[in-house]
């Protein structure tokens, strides 16, 4: 398995020295996210999500299953993510790397069991039919910070997604393509959000540099970090702190609070584009709107 | 009655503790056995040793390897978990990356320190007991670290309001009936520096009830620093007797 | 596969000539039918219905949990043989917790008996198979351990007798096994059944601990089996062979027997042979075992088995959470 190069001496030197400043190579401010950019595929669901030169793309799809027999009234969300040499020459595929075991146990954390998505609005006939959704996660570039970005995607392709209308009757479940009904979208309680801290000892003040969104750079010479997650009503879904260099309560508080703060803004960032996105799909087709209608014939 | 958890403790008391170290006969290193309340936890360490593999060998430092292995009875139920488990190898990957700070890893450079923890009864705060147990195999291994990790969790009760309406203080040391009920986390720090090395929470909680659990968590984790400290120094005079026959 | 041994040629003769005098004379001046001390404790694991940890010096560290769930009959009506079998599952996991041998660093061994009734793993020795077979084989006038797993009509108790091993040498110590087995089964509460035994439905349990129901009723016999190791060198018979005396030694047996009555008499539940180094002789030197001497063994076994085995179980009633 190939190895990422390792950072050279005057390199390291360099960026932590500027750290201490409270500097960063990019000239970004130590608590501020790189540009968050959405694009979104023609189908619903399918979302590319650059953080600077991160990006990942997260795909949602369904498809009817019989539930499981000891929860029969809730549909099943799955996410899986599988990162290759597209990302970073050090990934392989099959082999998971110690960051892929983070990041999946991080999102399982954050969405599933935190229940983001309402399980129970995906049944269709109890303990018969329900929906299984799935998210599907493809890591595209890895310049730092793939949790964030990955954490993001998900959310926005599932608040994206939209699942088609089923109607049932007696024994017979009718799926309603898309030119028929409007698809519902789903049924989201919160949406969480993941913000990671990286930490670089102790800059000229005394105080431990806490530094959000770091680029692959900054996290080759990191020497702890912490994943928050939080939602944008300050309820803080899972925290995360393995190992690295140990902390002051105090500081891991501020990053708490400094996460809350940062999720609202991305909260609004995410809610605007997909408006935007809801916007652009409407334009010049307003037959559309008219013929998809979820109301029945009088 | 008034104030009282579940089985009878207070807000602030920890569960009973009860540790010993070179509780292995068998040829490891160093070795622990740590119970709190019913949560029991067995570990045994190995190394510095020539690395198993070619790609745990790192030219400036000694690689910490975890291996975590669930009694198929520790649990109500009767589980056989598979080295693939996502909850074994949450754990693993934790208590790795834990000690992989705190031990002295570049003195024992291109080697490799093997930590296998056998948890035989899961009663809550599984990963505090396994930390703790780490620690103290450590120890006895004579592998040097920069400080004792002791790891504690705490709770927040949501639906139980005292009499002004607050809410009340959180739970030190959950059980498992506590665990599965209201949100917790577990805690751990280095010393007694009250720094956190390790922060683990995965359920929901305000922001607000954070701060509390987290000073809880940290108060709980000197109490058990003391404990673990008592039996150290308790074993290690009982050696020091030993060997010089005094 | 022999246990491995860091004994040398003249280390071995020296063994094997101290072994083969008469009187012989044993590494640790035990007499022939002496056992080493070793450290037993159980019920001590608060979410199994029994527990056993037995330590011995060179043969490591042994836990038995033994959790019974409750199952339904496969068919209502006619259970065979085979399925009722399948009514007690052993597993038994390796963990080599620490260095086991020279150069192998880690020694961390895989986990084995994941087929625990075909026992298909070479890590274990195939202990999963002779556990059970041993805990299966019936006593006197046609008893048998899994008509005390009858619940009620078509249900049933199913028992989950995990092992775990820390074991120093990678060859699982049988005497090791079938101790802490043994103590386990025989400190094993089922709950008292409170719903009436002929009726169909989900059987119902009381909640009192203190009117539970011994799987090993006390003062009843058969009780539940063990497994003694035994080798001879030369005309002398040995109990309890340490791992150099089993290197040393010409033919060994493990033992399986069950004590059937208050005075210690035992009764033979299964024999099986036992690899040792033979003095790490060459190929044709090996005999194979000669009548006479099989006898003198299965014999030492039967005589002093039977205080060995009552030790023990005294020991673990002293231990028992209720008397």
């Amino acid at each position: 398995m190939p190895k990422e190069p390792e950072i050279s001496l005057a390199e390291k030197t360099f960026v932590l020295e500027a750290l201490k400043q409270n500097l960063r190579v990019d000239g970004r401010n130590i608590h501020s996210f790189r540009d968050i950019q959405f694009s979104f595929g023609d189908d619903y669901g399918f979302v590319d999500v650059r953080l600077g030169k991160t990006r990942v793309l997260a795909r949602i799809s369904a498809e009817i299953i019989r539930p499981r027999p000891d929860r029969p009234f809730e549909g099943t969300f799955t996410i899986s993510t599988e990162m290759g040499p597209m990302a970073s020459p050090s990934f392989e595929v099959g082999r998971p790397t110690d960051l892929d075991n983070t990041l999946s146990r991080l999102l399982e954390k954050s969405i599933r069991r935190s229940t983001a998505l309402d399980l129970e609005s995906l049944c269709i006939v109890t303990a018969q039919r329900v929906w299984s959704l799935r998210a599907d996660l493809h890591f595209l570039s890895h310049d730092g910070n793939l949790i964030d970005t990955a954490c993001i995607a998900t959310i926005t392709a599932l608040a994206h997604f939209r699942l088609p209308v089923v109607t049932v009757s007696g024994e017979d479940i009718t799926i309603h393509p898309v030119t028929e009904r409007v698809p519902v979208p789903l049924s989201l309680l919160h949406w969480p959000i993941c913000v990671t801290f990286s930490f670089f000892g102790e800059d000229d003040d005394g105080e431990m540099v806490c530094v959000l969104d770091a680029t692959a750079q900054e996290e080759a010479l990191r020497e702890g970090d912490m994943t928050v997650t939080v939602n944008k009503n300050g309820e803080v879904c899972q925290i995360s702190k393995s190992g690295g260099v140990a902390v002051e309560a105090e500081t891991l508080m501020k990053c708490a609070r400094k996460a809350a703060e940062k999720v609202k803004g991305i909260d609004k960032l995410i809610a605007s584009a997909l408006r935007g996105d809801e916007i652009a799909r409407n334009k010049g087709n307003l037959d559309w709107l008219k013929e998809g209608r979820s109301e029945n014939e009088r | 009655m008034e104030g009282l958890r579940n089985d009878g403790r207070r807000w602030n008391e920890l569960r009973r503790i009860h540790c010993q170290l070179s509780t292995s006969s068998t040829n490891a290193d160093g070795s622990s056995y740590i119970e709190q309340g019913f949560t029991k936890v067995l570990c045994n360490v190995t190394g510095p040793a020539e690395p198993s593999s070619r790609q745990k060998v790192k030219q400036d430092a000694a690689t910490v390897t975890c291996e975590v292995y669930f009694a198929a009875f520790s649990g109500t139920d009767r589980i056989k978990r598979g080295r693939n488990d996502k909850k074994v190898q949450e754990l693993q990957t934790a208590i790795q990356k834990t000690f992989a700070s705190v031990i002295l890893t570049h003195l024992f450079s291109r080697s490799e320190i093997t930590i296998s923890i056998h948890i035989l009864s899961q009663d809550g705060g599984t990963l505090a007991a396994c930390i703790n147990a780490t620690t103290l195999a450590l120890i006895d291994a004579g592998i040097p670290l920069k400080d004792y990790v002791c790891a504690c969790t705490s709770g927040q009760s949501t639906s139980i309001f005292d009499n002004e309406g607050s809410t009340p203080d959180p739970w030190l040391d959950v059980n498992y009936l506590e665990e599965s009920d209201i949100p917790s986390l577990t805690v751990a720090t280095v010393g007694e520096t009250e720094k956190i090395v390790a922060l683990s929470m995965e359920n929901k909680v305000r922001i607000e009830m954070l701060e509390g659990m987290i000073a809880v968590g940290i108060s709980g984790c000197a109490k058990v620093k003391g404990i673990m400290d008592a039996e150290v120094r308790r074993y290690g005079k009982t050696r020091l007797e030993a060997a010089t026959g005094e | 596969m022999p246990p491995p041994t860091p004994l040398s040629p003249p280390e071995l003769s020296y063994l094997y000539a101290s072994l083969s005098l008469s009187p012989p004379i044993r590494l640790d001046l035990r007499t022939p039918t002496q056992f080493r001390p070793l450290v037993a404790e159980c019920s001590f694991l608060p979410h199994c219905n029994g527990s056993a940890r037995v330590c011995m010096s060179e043969a490591g560290e042994c836990i038995v949990g033994i959790k019974a769930e409750i199952e339904k009959d496969a068919t209502t009506k006619y259970v065979t043989v085979i399925e009722r079998e399948k009514w007690i599952e052993v597993s038994v996991e390796v963990a080599g917790g620490g260095a086991s041998g020279p150069g192998s660093g880690m020694g961390i061994g895989g986990i084995s008996g994941a087929g625990g009734a075909t026992g298909r793993d070479e890590g274990d020795g195939g202990a999963a198979v002779w556990l059970k077979e041993g805990l299966l084989a019936g006593g006197a006038g046609g008893w048998s351990i899994l008509d005390r797993l009858v619940i009620s009509s078509g249900w049933h108790w199913k028992l989950y007798i995990d092992v775990l091993l820390l074991t120093p040498t990678s060859h699982p110590s049988p005497l090791l096994l079938s101790t802490a087995v043994n103590m386990a089964l025989d400190s094993t509460y089922l709950p008292k059944l409170t719903s009436p035994h002929d009726v169909d439905d989900i059987p119902t349990f009381s909640d009192d601990w203190a009117i539970s129901v011994p799987l090993y009723e006390p003062k009843t016999f058969p009780r539940p089996p063990m497994s003694l190791p035994v080798v001879a060198v030369g005309d002398n018979v040995f109990l309890d062979p340490s791992v150099a005396e089993v290197a040393a030694a010409e033919a060994g047996l493990v033992v399986t027997l069950s004590l059937s009555d208050a005075q210690g008499n035992c009764d033979i539940v299964g024999v099986r042979s036992m690899e040792v180094g033979r003095g790490g002789g060459k190929e044709g030197d090996r005999k194979g075992i000669n009548r006479k001497l099989l006898r003198q063994m299965v014999n030492a076994c039967v005589k002093e088995a039977g205080e060995v085995i009552k030790g023990v179980g005294e020991t673990t009633h002293q231990q028992m959470f209720r008397a």
